[in-house]
């Protein structure tokens, strides 16, 4: 295997995603926690970057990053506890909560794994050129077959939306 | 290929310093607008020793204050950068890198100009010529408050804590606002079934004809009530407002990066200006229904410098109407700006995009 310029690129982009996110696990404070969990984000970002994908690269980042990162942020600043952090050393059920988290963590990567050999995306011919993603295909493949999904989804967000608006709306009764 | 890449980097480097040299001189005209509207002076006393002394031009120039820029910049270098005691070293003197990273970053897909080369075609002026253009401003705009939540968190303190989470509050909820009023200009330029594009070369390609800001005024407003919310600017400066939390999330820097801060606050500005000019002001079209190559002047060098021209003027003249709405409108309070955001521009960006989606289909299938 020889390494290029991109390879390289690719190894730092996932050494950065993987690295965020065991941060994420292993960093005690929450507000660090949160804040590599969106470097995390970055990095696959950048992986769709990598890849190509300008749309979905961007798109991550802008939802991903700038909107759920920073609300997650956002919460952890305005409930924060100064006495929250270190609590977890020790306890009566140390080993057993560590298999447990190990536990989950392999069953979890197990599944991807199994789902990403089971596509048989792996041993696909790469394109000697690379692929241009359009919008307006990314569109209509949205459109033309995943249009129930897409609808559910687009309703859950309205309502969500709608209860945060109603939320806003009812906390103040009229002054005067 | 090395050669491009240099060409490449030389390019890079004279839009920043281009856009940097802005940022110098929108301070200096914030402080001789605010002192003009305030009845004061403003800066006159700064020179330099060979060109202050040339007669007229010298005392001219030195009057209207053209040398302050140059000691403002000096003094954030080499004043002490003091490094308080409380503060989480590393996250705090991240922030202010990431606070000026966004905003150099989006410069690089503005288009500020176009010219029609020999063989009758039609180059933008422009670092990144990126088919996707508002997609990445709005996606690399959105890691700015990152800055701020940062800058607030770890300088350890109440009001730049406060600052921080009052700033991030606000930028998420006009984020919204703006990328809903943006939506019916790329719906305009774009027909179904075509070859679909998110390029600010094309919106302005579009208003050849009749600006943007002419067929969707309401997108416009919407969208400049925005820029000033996710600039941070006066009205909506609450994240640092000075009779209130000292001065917000900076208040514990000082020095240098303090300067970057504050560099980025204008860069954003005037990136802002830019985008807004952009989708809804003509970009480089002199007037409505007129363009250079209307006139004859959109050829070869003298068309790429007029272009430039005309969206430099136009960008300029946004960048006063910003500082003179600072100087006007009082501040809003807090539970003004949420209310401002959530229940006003929100369901009338949702409207207006509504009612656009509607105009559309029965413009398309008519």
């Amino acid at each position: 295997m020889n390494l290029t310029a991109s390879g390289l690129l690719f190894f730092a982009f996932a050494v950065l995603t993987l690295g965020a996110g065991t941060a994420v696990a292993l960093v005690r404070e929450p507000v660090r926690a949160a804040l590599v969990g969106a470097l995390c984000f970055v990095g696959v970002g950048l992986l769709y970057l990598w890849l190509g994908a300008e749309f979905l690269g961007f798109i991550q980042w802008l939802v991903y990053v700038g909107a759920v990162a920073v609300l997650i942020v956002f919460v952890i600043l305005l409930t924060r506890r100064e006495d929250a952090g270190g609590e977890t050393e020790g306890g009566r059920f140390a080993g057993l909560r560590v298999l447990g988290g190990l536990g989950v963590a392999l069953a979890l990567f197990g599944a991807l794994a199994a789902a990403v050999l089971g596509s048989g995306s792996l041993y696909r011919e790469v394109p000697e050129e690379p692929m241009v993603l359009e919008i307006a295909a990314l569109g209509r493949e949205l459109v033309a077959g995943a249009v129930p999904p897409l609808i559910l989804v687009g309703v859950v967000l309205t309502v969500a939306l709608v209860g945060g608006v109603t939320l806003a709306l009812v906390e103040r009764k009229p002054d005067a | 290929m090395a050669v491009d890449l240099l060409i490449v980097v030389g390019k890079a480097l004279a839009v920043v310093v281009v856009l940097m040299g802005l940022c110098a001189y929108t301070v200096l005209a914030e402080r001789k607008v605010s002192s003009w509207i305030q009845n004061r002076v403003g800066p006159n006393r700064t020179t330099l020793p060979v060109i202050g002394a040339i007669p007229v031009l010298g005392p001219m120039l030195t009057r209207l204050g053209l040398f302050q820029p140059m000691a403002d910049g000096l003094k954030f270098l080499f004043k002490e950068d003091i490094l308080p005691g409380h503060v989480n070293k590393v996250y705090y003197m991240l922030a202010p890198v990431i606070a000026l990273v966004p905003a150099l970053l989006t410069v690089s897909v503005v288009p500020f100009g176009q010219y029609v080369d020999a063989d009758g075609v039609t180059r933008p002026l422009i670092l990144a010529n990126l088919d996707i253009g508002i997609l990445f401003i709005f996606a690399i705009s959105s890691l700015g408050v990152y800055a701020i939540i940062l800058a607030g968190w770890a300088a350890n303190s109440k009001y730049p804590f406060l600052g921080g989470v009052r700033a991030s509050a606000q930028m998420i909820s006009y984020e919204l606002a703006m990328g809903l009023s943006v939506l019916p200009v790329f719906l305009w330029i774009n027909t179904p079934g075509a070859p679909a594009t998110l390029s600010l070369v094309a919106v302005v390609d579009a208003q050849a004809g009749a600006w943007f800001v002419l067929l969707m005024p309401l997108s416009a407003l919407i969208f400049l009530i925005s820029i000033f919310a996710e600039t941070n600017r006066a009205p909506f400066d609450m994240p640092e407002s000075e009779s209130e939390l000292v001065g917000g999330f900076h208040t514990e820097y000082s020095s240098f990066k303090f300067g970057l801060f504050f560099v980025a606050e204008y860069a954003h500005m005037i990136v802002g200006s830019a985008i807004l000019v952009l989708l809804f002001f003509g970009g480089w079209h002199p007037l409505p229904w007129l363009t250079l190559a209307d006139l004859g002047l959109a050829g070869g060098v003298l068309g790429g410098v007029l272009s430039t021209l005309v969206f430099l003027a136009k960008t300029l003249l946004v960048v006063f109407f910003f500082i003179w709405v600072r100087w006007t409108v009082p501040r809003f309070r807090y539970d003004q700006v949420m209310r401002i955001g959530w229940r006003m521009l929100l369901p009338l960006a949702i409207a207006n995009l509504i009612a656009y989606v509607l105009f559309l289909a029965w413009w398309v299938t008519r």
